[in-house]
């Protein structure tokens, strides 16, 4: 999406552009069409177009996990210079918070699946009205979905939300290799990387839990990590 | 049973192009503006039965078209579902100051849209 023209046409008399505001800029310009080959792909995976054959299914299932990825880094690397900058704007509105859960189950269902994981949602109710920034959220509870898969090779990752005295918690469990306690308090730091990916995969760039933590914290909430060194991790949000 | 009619208004052509097709798919007729003034003058041409209007748009933005709609006693009925690019700043405060019924960051997950659509047309 272009600038409107009156805001081109008033861009000579404006102050130079920041850092930030050309990110953001460049952020916006590969996004949006980003967005069309998501929503091109999508067409085809959902059926609308025809049918399609379990091969192209996987392609094309391929495909729209990676522009998710690319989405996922772009909106990061926003998010930690937004967070830097004291720049950072959350999004509030009402919304159900099962929705998001839905939703990154059905993401990472066919993942669980393919490295043979055992994947569970357990929750007390099946809605959970929340205020939240939505996007970032969901953000953040997939960035923790995400690592616990890529960091379990066998077992289970579960997600658990529970009532609290003061709002609610959404726990990610898994049977995976742990955190050292030597890295624990790195953990949320910017550009960290620790431990190694069982049967390989993304690497990502150590900055998802900073910025998890950074949006967290924005919202009057907290995240915290407990491990034990080959049993597990569970991650702990909770909001109020 | 007519099809219910939808109009929506994007500067961005291609999204505009796909999404049509998805809501084509779902039984919807589905218009399309890639302007303001234009948007304006199909609504006030066609009637849709609902709108899905970008906030940034050329000639008259997202948020001044939807006042204009609401102030309108010929269109003011037809639910409106503002959206933002999913990095814009969203100003729901103004939103629904100028009477936007809904509200919806692009790329749109499609079940939640639809459900929208169905629960806007519904009540008129």
């Amino acid at each position: 999406m272009s600038p409107s023209k009156s805001t081109r046409e008033s861009g000579s008399q404006q102050t130079p552009v920041s850092e930030l505001d050309l990110m953001l800029l460049i952020a916006h310009e590969i996004r949006a069409p980003l967005g069309i080959v998501k929503e091109s792909i999508s067409l085809v995976v959902d059926k609308i177009l025809g049918k399609t054959n379990e091969k192209q299914q996987k392609v094309l299932l391929t495909a729209r996990r990676n522009v998710d990825r690319i989405d996922r880094i772009i909106m990061n690397v926003v998010d930690l210079f937004k967070l830097d900058a004291d720049r950072m704007e959350l999004q509030k509105l009402p919304f159900d918070l099962m929705t998001v859960i839905r939703q990154i189950t059905g993401f990472f269902q066919p993942l669980a699946d393919a490295a043979g994981l055992q994947f569970k949602v357990v929750s007390f109710s099946e809605t959970i009205p929340v205020v939240a920034d939505k996007t970032r959220l969901a953000n953040v509870l997939s960035q923790l979905v995400g690592n616990a898969i890529k960091f379990t090779e066998k077992g289970s990752v579960e997600v658990r939300l529970q009532k609290t005295s003061s709002g609610v918690e959404c726990a990610v469990r898994d049977t995976g290799i742990g955190i050292a306690p030597e890295n624990m308090p790195r953990l949320f730091k910017k550009f960290e990387q620790f431990g190694w990916v069982p049967g390989g995969g993304e690497k990502g760039m150590g900055i998802g839990l900073a910025v998890a933590k950074g949006i967290i914290d924005l919202h009057g909430g907290s995240i915290r990590a407990e491990s034990q060194p080959g049993q597990g991790s569970t991650f702990r949000v909770t909001l109020p | 049973m007519t099809k219910k009619k939808i109009l929506i208004i994007d500067d961005e052509k291609e999204m505009a192009q796909v999404e049509t097709m998805r809501l084509e798919a779902y039984g919807y007729e589905v218009l399309v503006a890639y302007d303001g003034q234009t948007g304006l003058d199909r609504v006030r041409a066609e009637k849709p039965d609902l709108i899905i209007l970008d906030i940034m748009l050329p000639t008259i933005d997202g948020y001044e078209l939807c006042r204009m709609l609401k102030q309108d006693p010929e269109c003011r009925r037809i639910p409106i579902i503002l959206v933002s690019a999913v990095d814009q700043k969203f100003d729901t405060d103004l939103g629904k100051k100028v009477g936007a019924d809904d509200f919806f960051t692009k790329p749109f997950e499609p079940d939640v849209l639809l459900a929208k659509i169905k629960e806007l047309t519904k009540k008129r």
